[in-house]
């Protein structure tokens, strides 16, 4: 029987699983014992559910308020989000594009004064570069 | 090493002599076959009768309305270590028995999850082969190193006698009896391991309308065994880990992908084209996995399949978790003939 409705998240993880298994597949093996759980085991298996639940739901619900608030604004959120995980690379190519997708088709000035981008282009280091070459 | 088998069938006229001489023909020999006739109205007791003494065939004295009924019936009757269950629209490799033989080999192992493959007929079936390939190369196997595999399938499974005569017992409580008899083995703390070389062959169903059904009672079955084993959840870090994970993307990523449209339309079109993307990426990889080259073009009709998929999902939630209005009425998709669509 089918375990999830659709190719998603879940997929993307047991592809992890997969590859960390193969990348220790050297490492010796102990013999799994099977025991019964005890109050720690239940603790722990708890704190992961809640652990899952909260990475799941967190940018869930992040995702949907910034769509919410502004319907142009949620792919400079993907890019925002992007830009805080430091990939300066990506993020920059996120700025462009969603500048071209937001035709906004905002002028140099423009650009200059929005937050959004600013933001990005400081946390890339490339904010003193950025205001050299406007000028 | 005693290995006998055990197939239900109800009204199987269309498949069921192929499934009997594809379990005939293995390389090593079912030591008892057992055919359970669940009182069906068509050519089924012919076929069987057909087969002689090559097979142990029993008709139920009345019509038992689901799976687990006929098979309750047929477990009677047998006299192995291990017993395949199997279904009467499924044909089993000519290595299958072989393969599970070996398996227990190991005293440790209680149950062997076999691999299952669609036949292919159509877009439906193509859309449930891809299903098949991820949810088995990759979901299965990724639980097989964990340790924990989330369902043993219903048409292709292993199981000592013994254990299951004394720990597992049919409960007819819920509609997917595969998935209620899996958790029951994880809470007695038994072994599964999973066989990716036994390898079954089973038909699909082939309209849209059979498809939903089904995807109803394996939702609803799986909403219902989250609900009657609950405390399985929280009984080890890896069950709570591969569980949740599961069941929140599940449930979550279900309510986004109708909410994401209402909100903001050309965002939903940017997640439907990432999703697409994603899909075809597996899809490439599931073409060359399995040799089939259609599995390419999979991702057009599976973003309506995904979205029927998280439909059904929802539904199954709110009926068997919000309003607790369990369903146990078994649905049989109609058969087409297995010479057409081998």
């Amino acid at each position: 029987m089918l375990i999830t409705p659709f190719i998603g998240l879940s997929v993307l993880v047991h592809v992890g699983i997969i590859f960390v298994y193969w990348l220790f597949s050297w490492v010796p093996k102990k013999e799994i014992r099977f025991r019964k759980s005890t109050v720690l085991t239940r603790i722990a298996s708890t704190g992961i559910i809640v652990a899952i639940f909260a990475i799941v739901i967190i940018p869930s619900g992040l995702f949907m308020k910034a769509i919410i608030i502004d319907k142009h604004s949620s792919i400079k959120f993907i890019a925002y989000t992007i830009s805080q995980i430091e990939q300066p690379k990506f993020a920059t190519a996120a700025v462009a594009s969603s500048t071209i997708i937001s035709k906004k088709n905002l002028s140099p000035e423009e650009q200059y004064s929005n937050p959004v981008i600013i933001s990005l282009l400081k946390s890339t280091n490339s904010y003193n570069q950025y205001i050299y070459q406007s000028k | 090493m005693k290995i006998s088998l055990l197939v239900p069938c109800f009204n199987e006229e269309k498949s069921l002599e192929a499934s009997i001489k594809s379990c005939l023909n293995q390389t090593r020999k079912f030591d008892e076959l057992i055919f359970i006739d669940d009182f069906s109205s068509d050519k089924t007791p012919e076929i069987l009768a057909s087969f002689g003494d090559r097979i142990k065939a029993y008709r139920v004295p009345k019509n038992t309305g689901n799976k687990s009924g006929a098979q309750e019936f047929g477990f009677q009757f047998i006299t192995g270590d291990v017993v395949v269950t199997t279904d009467a629209d499924t044909l089993l490799k000519s290595n299958f028995v072989e393969e599970i033989e070996n398996d227990f080999q190991n005293p440790n192992v209680a149950a062997v999850a076999g691999t299952v493959k669609s036949m292919p007929y159509n877009w439906i079936t193509l859309c449930r082969a891809f299903e098949y390939t991820i949810g088995q190369y990759i979901h299965k196997l990724a639980q097989s190193y964990m340790n924990y595999i989330f369902v043993m399938p219903g048409a292709a499974s292993a199981f000592r006698v013994d254990m299951f005569r004394k720990y597992i017992t049919f409960d007819h409580d819920t509609i997917t009896e595969d998935l209620d008899f899996t958790y029951k083995l994880h809470l007695k703390q038994f072994k599964i391991v999973y066989n990716r070389q036994a390898i079954t062959y089973t038909q699909d169903p082939t309209n849209l309308s059979d498809y939903i059904n089904q995807m109803r009672r394996w939702f609803g079955g799986g909403w219902q065994n989250v609900v009657k084993h609950h405390s399985i959840i929280t009984t080890k870090p890896i069950r709570a880990f591969e569980l949740s994970i599961l069941y929140s993307e599940g449930l979550i990523f279900s309510i986004l992908i109708f909410l994401i449209p209402l909100i903001n339309l050309w965002f939903a079109l940017l997640v439907i084209i990432g999703f697409f993307q994603i899909t075809l990426i597996f899809a490439i990889w599931a073409a060359i996995k399995e040799k089939r080259w259609k599995l390419l073009f999979v991702p057009f009709p599976y973003m309506i399949l995904m979205y029927v998929n998280a439909y059904i999902y929802l539904e199954q939630f709110v009926k068997e978790v919000v309003f607790r209005r369990k369903n146990l009425v078994w649905f049989k998709p109609g058969r087409v003939f297995i010479n057409k669509i081998t």
